[in-house]
């Protein structure tokens, strides 16, 4: 085995997080992007809200 | 109907200028189009909505068995126009239906913008995100273009783990988490654990390869297609277009007119009187798993005809009927499937599939079709014809050109520096670049593509130039609006003598489609399923 177990727990360890923020932040992430990038820039409403 | 997902991949695959239908995977997509089709399963209700052209969002809700809800958020780098309201979608574009594609093209590279030295067009990239209620599912899609021809989707699908009483090492939100096997008092059913895909595609038109690797089963995967007799349709243009410079400016002539816009086709040699003109495409794809130590392998091949390029030349035999035939074959399990797809008038395309597993005998038979039916009613937003988005673009420049040299700082009309450099790049060049030219093309194809073909005069044929070529093709869609249609009613009858029966229509701004799958031989439970599918695009 070319890694011991500590190290094989601390990558766990580290993708569990790196798992955690992902699945929390995507869909933030995804309508700051598209707020970002739109001109002219609408409300943060318009963007969430389906009826706009 | 589509799910709004795909419609949206394909309208971002139409905006970047990539091949959607060159790939292994959409091979039999003729005649699953009309022999696969979805039912949907209970009342199902989507409300779509686009704040910006670059955004999107997306609502549903399935009420049967339970209540159960998505929301979904869609970004993209470049503005689809085709997602709009539901009035003025054209309805076609929102369903599954038989259509024979053109020759894929070499994917074009976007278009430079340089600002102070550095180009600063960005990548094309999507992101889309999904999230289910109240189970809390997440799945993500994250694709973007490295180069011209090499493609990078992520996808991943990510649950959270079931509450267990028992003391568990690992965190409580993971992707790979088994249950433990130290049994759960309260009754949860095993959840599958999430999954991460990555897949790459490779296109350059006449090859089309697609590796992929999944991490929940350490999966990885290859597909490929090869088109034969392919050419570059660009380079094709292009040595028209200077052939027909030259000839022009030599004798004025318009003798190279006869080649068309797409300069040497590719049946040019053989004008046969009868028979199909068309396209071959071979391909295959290997799926090897370490982890669970299996193996996969099935190979293709397709033949479907080239649509007919308007305004037909003089002299040339009547298009082909849109036919396209498929043969599949699978080594492992033995299992071939031959399918016959065609369009057999304006309104009507049938298909039939036939598959054999030639180590026990077994077969299986499938009819289906589609029918175009509903008259449309009403005004409706005609498509912007391919010529006007040059003509602001020249206007703009103009004025540009008038007051400032270099175009920094001049927001005539709220754009940023970037897009007023590019616009202004774009006609002080003289011609559309080639990813506009892409773009154009894809209109026009799409006009052509209507389930009514229409005939032009041949002896409108004579120039063959793109923009009379375009203006032609505009004043038939406005012939093609007129008579489109705006429902389709698809049927299925398959070996096991089950029929299904799918309409789906424009009623009133949605878009609506009722289903049923009927069980003809048996007696208890003669309606196998029933379902409604609405969706509102705003």
């Amino acid at each position: 085995m070319p890694f011991s177990d500590e190290t094989k727990d601390r990558f766990n360890a580290a993708m569990g997080v790196l798992k955690t923020i992902v699945t929390v932040g995507w869909i933030p992430a995804v309508i700051y992007i598209g707020y970002r990038n739109s001109y002219p820039q609408p409300s943060l409403i318009k963007l969430i809200t389906p009826l706009a | 109907m589509l799910p709004f997902t795909a419609l949206l991949l394909r309208s971002y695959y139409g905006a970047i200028g990539w091949n959607e239908d060159n790939s292994y995977s959409q091979l039999t997509r003729a005649s699953s189009s009309l022999l696969d089709f979805q039912i949907p399963q209970s009342l199902i209700l989507q409300l779509a909505n686009s704040p910006t052209p670059i955004f999107f969002t997306s609502y549903a809700l399935d009420a049967l068995p339970q209540l159960n809800g998505s929301i979904s958020y869609i970004t993209t780098s470049e503005p689809l126009e085709d997602i709009g309201p539901s009035r003025s979608i054209a309805f076609r574009d929102v369903v599954e239906r038989f259509r024979v594609y053109p020759p894929p093209r070499r994917p074009p590279p976007k278009d430079e913008v340089w600002l102070g030295g550095r180009r600063v067009e960005g990548r094309d990239y999507l992101l889309y995100s999904r999230l289910h209620l109240p189970s809390l599912h997440l799945s993500g899609l994250a694709t973007t273009r490295l180069t011209p021809t090499l493609q990078a989707h992520l996808a991943f699908l990510s649950q959270p783990a079931p509450p267990s009483t028992t003391s568990s090492p690992s965190g409580s939100y993971t992707h790979s988490r088994v249950p433990s096997e130290t049994s759960v008092p309260s009754p949860t059913a095993p959840s599958t654990p999430g999954n991460v895909l990555l897949s790459l595609q490779h296109d350059t038109g006449r090859y089309s390869g697609e590796y992929t690797y999944s991490a929940q089963d350490g999966m990885f995967g290859w597909r490929g297609l090869f088109n034969f007799g392919w050419q570059d349709p660009d380079f094709a243009v292009a040595a028209a277009v200077l052939r027909e410079r030259e000839s022009s400016s030599g004798s004025g002539s318009d003798a190279a007119g006869d080649i068309g816009p797409e300069g040497k086709r590719i049946d040019e040699e053989e004008m046969m009187d009868g028979g199909l003109r068309g396209r071959f495409s071979a391909g295959g794809e290997v799926y090897f798993s370490a982890k669970q130590r299996s193996f996969g392998i099935s190979t293709g091949l397709r033949f479907t005809t080239i649509p007919p390029s308007l305004p037909l030349p003089p002299g040339s035999p009547p298009p082909s009927p849109p036919t396209t035939l498929t043969l599949l074959y699978n080594p492992l399990i033995g299992f071939l499937s031959t399918a016959y797809s065609a369009q057999i008038s304006p309104t009507v395309a049938l298909s039939s599939r036939f598959g054999v597993n030639v180590y026990s005998y077994e077969s299986d038979l499938s009819i289906g079709g589609e029918w175009w039916i509903g008259r449309r009613r009403g005004k409706r937003n005609l498509p912007t014809e391919p010529s006007e988005p040059r003509d602001p673009t020249v206007a703009s420049a103009r004025s540009r050109a008038s007051t400032s040299g270099t175009g920094d700082g001049a927001d005539l009309r709220g754009e940023t520096e970037e897009e007023s450099l590019r616009r202004s790049k774009l006609s002080l060049l003289g011609e559309a670049s080639l990813r506009d030219k892409e773009v154009e093309d894809r209109k026009v194809e799409k006009q052509l593509d209507s389930p009514i073909p229409l005939a032009r005069p041949v002896g409108s044929g004579a120039q063959g130039r793109a923009k009379e070529g375009s203006s032609a093709s505009a004043s038939a869609s406005t012939l093609a609006v007129e008579n489109e249609r705006d429902g389709v009613l698809k049927a299925r009858l398959s070996g096991n003598s089950s029929i299904a029966l799918l309409y789906e229509a424009r009623i009133r701004n949605c878009f609506v489609s009722f289903g049923v799958v009927s069980d003809l031989l048996s007696r208890q439970r003669p309606i196998r399923s029933i379902g409604v599918e609405v969706q509102y695009f705003s």
